[in-house]
């Protein structure tokens, strides 16, 4: 594994979700997102890509607005980098890959159902009768 | 079925024979019984005695659900569904000794900041012999969880702790069964209203006792002591079979076979370990959760400390469900269900979080916060 570039992923999924690091490392999906995005890109964009999001973040210095700025400018658009930065949001939200879920756990650790205040119809049951209730939240 | 099974539920092997002599004092606590009774000191004892109960039963219940949650999802088939089945009857201890405190008319108190032990602890009313941590699934944790559960006879002892929860469930029984005497019956209030019943309780096992008068009391401890308690020593009779597919094992007998990596065959002795068929058992298909990770170990408002600090609001907005639950509002108890599941996947997230030292991961810490 290239940790360099692992750990620039998962920077990255930070600023590309709108959920912390400590968020995303807490649905154990960081591993198999790494993997499913290293395995179904071309090595060399993939490379310039990751390297791409690590000048980012370096250069900006934690500027958040700035980090943002420039993710929206230079990783988001369809020409950048055959759209790496939509299929990993895509992949965090929906824990689909394409149309394809990707595992039993992407499906169950999709972040749309955490927004949504929803669950995973199937897993994750939330008890009998939750649904006449708000989503708790602390 | 013979003395060796429960009359609530004659599956459940029972360990103390319904007519053998209840000996099991204690010199310390002796005093009570010889002395001329005073129902109110008595009925004082019990209130104090019962919510201690209660702190008790939940006390055992952090700690069985760190073993559980550490365990990695598809694995552990055996060991998953046996802690979990566990636990679920532990937390039915807990609403049916809140169910005899409210049926004598006293006031459970489970959202107190004494309430909630700070691990690693020894068990309320319980010696020292042993101290629970939250900690990971592993064979030191299940020998733990075989010690909670251990036996409920022991010889004269000094002291005020008890030697085992089963023994302590004695004392009060003792007390309940002399009060209800010498009150004629009237420290029974009857009143349905604070009870929690089977209605509010579901997708459970074990029966959840409503208490109205001392036969449903005593029939509750029964419950209680019978599913935990492991081995009676004075059990002798080697033609009595007790395993099998149709028994229910006490919990020290399920630990047991987690901890030795095999199922008991109804031929086996209780003082025996387990010599049936082997069950998968996996140490290493576990998330390495800290030993009795606190919040104080991070700096306040660094991410993981406010995952800490999420889980335990909402473990306290739990205890707070069940608290109303417990004085008056029974049907609360529904909701309560819905912060236990989320309860656990935020328990699972902090699994599945790194936590300092290289390696390690955090984990529930089971504190009470504002």
């Amino acid at each position: 594994m290239n940790t360099n570039n692992h750990a620039t992923f998962l920077t990255i999924s930070a600023y590309l979700t709108g959920f912390s690091e400590t968020d995303l490392l807490g649905t154990g999906m960081v591993d198999p997102y790494y993997a499913a995005i290293r395995d179904n890109n071309d090595p060399e964009v993939l490379g310039y890509f990751y390297q791409e999001a690590a000048t980012i973040l370096a250069d900006s210095h934690g500027d958040e607005a700035e980090i943002n700025e420039a993710i929206a400018a230079r990783l988001i658009p369809d020409s950048c980098y055959n759209g790496i930065a939509k299929t990993i949001i895509l992949l965090w939200y929906t824990g689909n890959y394409g149309n394809d879920v990707l595992s039993t756990d992407s499906y169950k650790e999709a972040l749309v159902w955490n927004v949504a205040g929803a669950h995973p119809p199937g897993a994750k049951q939330p008890g009998y009768g939750s649904w006449a209730l708000p989503p708790f939240s602390v | 079925m013979s003395k060796f099974f429960q009359k609530n539920n004659p599956k459940r092997q029972r360990f103390v024979p319904e007519d053998k002599p209840d000996k099991s004092l204690l010199k310390g606590r002796a005093m009570a019984d010889t002395a001329p009774p005073d129902p109110e000191e008595i009925k004082k004892r019990l209130l104090e005695n019962l919510q201690q109960a209660i702190k008790l039963e939940h006390s055992t219940i952090p700690p069985y659900l760190c073993a559980l949650y550490s365990i990695k999802d598809g694995t552990n088939e055996f060991a998953v569904n046996t802690i979990r089945s566990i636990v679920v009857e532990e937390m039915l201890h807990m609403v049916m000794a809140a169910n005899i405190l409210n049926a004598i008319g006293g006031k459970p108190a489970i959202n107190t900041k004494d309430f909630i032990p700070g691990y690693p602890t020894k068990l309320p009313m319980i010696d020292e012999s042993f101290i629970v941590n939250l900690e990971k699934f592993s064979k030191a944790s299940v020998d733990i969880f075989l010690q909670i559960e251990k036996s409920a006879e022991h010889p004269e002892h000094d002291g005020d702790d008890y030697h085992s929860i089963g023994e302590f469930y004695m004392a009060v029984r003792r007390d309940l069964i002399k009060l209800n005497e010498l009150t004629n019956g009237e420290i029974f209030k009857g009143e349905r209203q604070p009870q929690v019943t089977s209605e509010q309780y579901y997708g459970s096992g074990g029966k959840l006792i409503a208490v109205y008068k001392l036969e449903d009391a005593l029939e509750a401890i029964d419950e209680i002591v019978g599913q935990g308690e492991g081995i009676d020593n004075t059990i002798d009779d080697p033609d009595q079979e007790m395993f099998g597919e149709d028994i229910e094992y006490a919990h020290y007998f399920r630990f047991n076979e987690i901890y030795h990596g095999q199922k008991y065959k109804p031929t086996d002795s209780v003082h025996d370990d387990p010599s049936g068929p082997p069950v998968n058992v996996d140490w290493d298909a576990v998330y390495n959760m800290q030993l009795n990770p606190k919040m104080s170990d991070l700096p306040e408002g660094s991410p993981v400390w406010q995952k800490m600090y999420d889980f335990n609001k909402t473990y306290m907005a739990l205890l707070n469900n069940i608290h109303d639950a417990c004085n008056g509002q029974p049907s609360l108890l529904i909701t309560g269900v819905g912060l236990m599941y989320d309860l656990k996947y935020k328990a699972i997230e902090l699994m599945k979080t790194p936590f300092g030292e290289e390696g390690l991961m955090a984990g529930p810490s089971f504190e009470y916060v504002q």
